[in-house]
């Protein structure tokens, strides 16, 4: 009898433990949803950064109007780079 | 004594269908709370909506690589056309309710000579002119940065009819912080 009883409390640890480190697992888990909720922002990619940028709008506004004149060419270059100089 | 036995193993077993009852009602409950926090997140999309009406203003603002005609009058700026910019630019502010009592855009554009290029020759301007300061506050990872209003700044080339040079620089932002971003 008190063989059966030693048996039962150590099954019964082992399901605390298992108990525990389900719930552990669970939190761990929800923290980082948590986490990654957090961090969900969508990009259209309306503005391309990348050098070979063929999509800005406003890029391509500026090279048409350098067609047609292009005086002051470098200085207004550096101008524009400036741009988001804040962020 | 056998019986007893078998008794103590119905009420084990009677236990252990309870306690694998409350893991399964724990993780359930776990993978709810998991999707919930997920996906009852708002997307951040106002970096996104002020990049596009910067687009939209430059779109008004420059075509072809001329400023639009309505902005000169007798070959001068024309300041009337602050009064009626967002007709100009087929832009209106409107928002859904529970946002209306504070206006949740604003943009300003800016034109510069490329001779002077520390003072506007010209501007205008619409909408909540307050959160103007909130665009120079630096990117940092808290709570109180995500809340403020985001902003994109963008800046281009462009001549007027009689092919003099100016730069104009187009700052938007967008409030609307309790919808995208989570309290």
């Amino acid at each position: 009898m008190l063989r059966t009883n030693k048996g039962q409390i150590g099954e019964s640890i082992n399901w605390v433990v298992a108990t525990i480190i389900i719930i552990v697992v669970l939190l761990i888990f929800i923290y980082v949803s948590i986490a990654l909720g957090k961090t969900k922002s969508l990009d259209t990619g309306v503005k391309d950064n990348s050098e070979a940028s063929s999509i800005d709008l406003i890029k391509t506004k500026t090279e048409i109007a350098f067609s047609l004149k292009d005086t002051n060419k470098n200085k207004i270059e550096e101008w524009i780079a400036l741009e988001n100089e804040n962020e | 004594m056998f019986n007893l036995l078998k008794k103590d193993q119905r009420g084990t077993d009677k236990i252990l269908s309870m306690y694998w009852f409350a893991i399964l009602v724990i993780i359930a409950g776990g993978v709810f709370a998991m999707v919930y926090n997920f996906y009852g997140a708002p997307y951040d999309i106002r970096e996104s909506e002020s990049s596009l009406l910067a687009n939209r203003i430059a779109d008004c603002v420059s075509q072809n690589g001329k400023i639009n005609p309505d902005f000169f009058s007798e070959g001068n700026f024309n300041s009337e056309i602050e009064k009626n910019i967002l007709e100009e630019c087929t832009l209106n502010f409107n928002v859904e309710k529970g946002y209306q009592n504070v206006p949740q855009y604003f943009f300003e554009i800016e034109f510069y000579k490329p001779e002077d290029l520390s003072a506007g020759v010209f501007s205008i301007s619409e909408g909540n002119l307050n959160w103007k300061t909130d665009c120079l506050i630096k990117k940092e990872n808290n709570k109180e940065y995500e809340r403020t209003v985001k902003c994109t700044e963008r800046r281009l080339y462009a001549l007027d009819s009689g092919n003099n040079q100016y730069l104009i620089k187009i700052l938007s932002g967008v409030g609307k912080s309790e919808k995208n971003v989570k309290n």
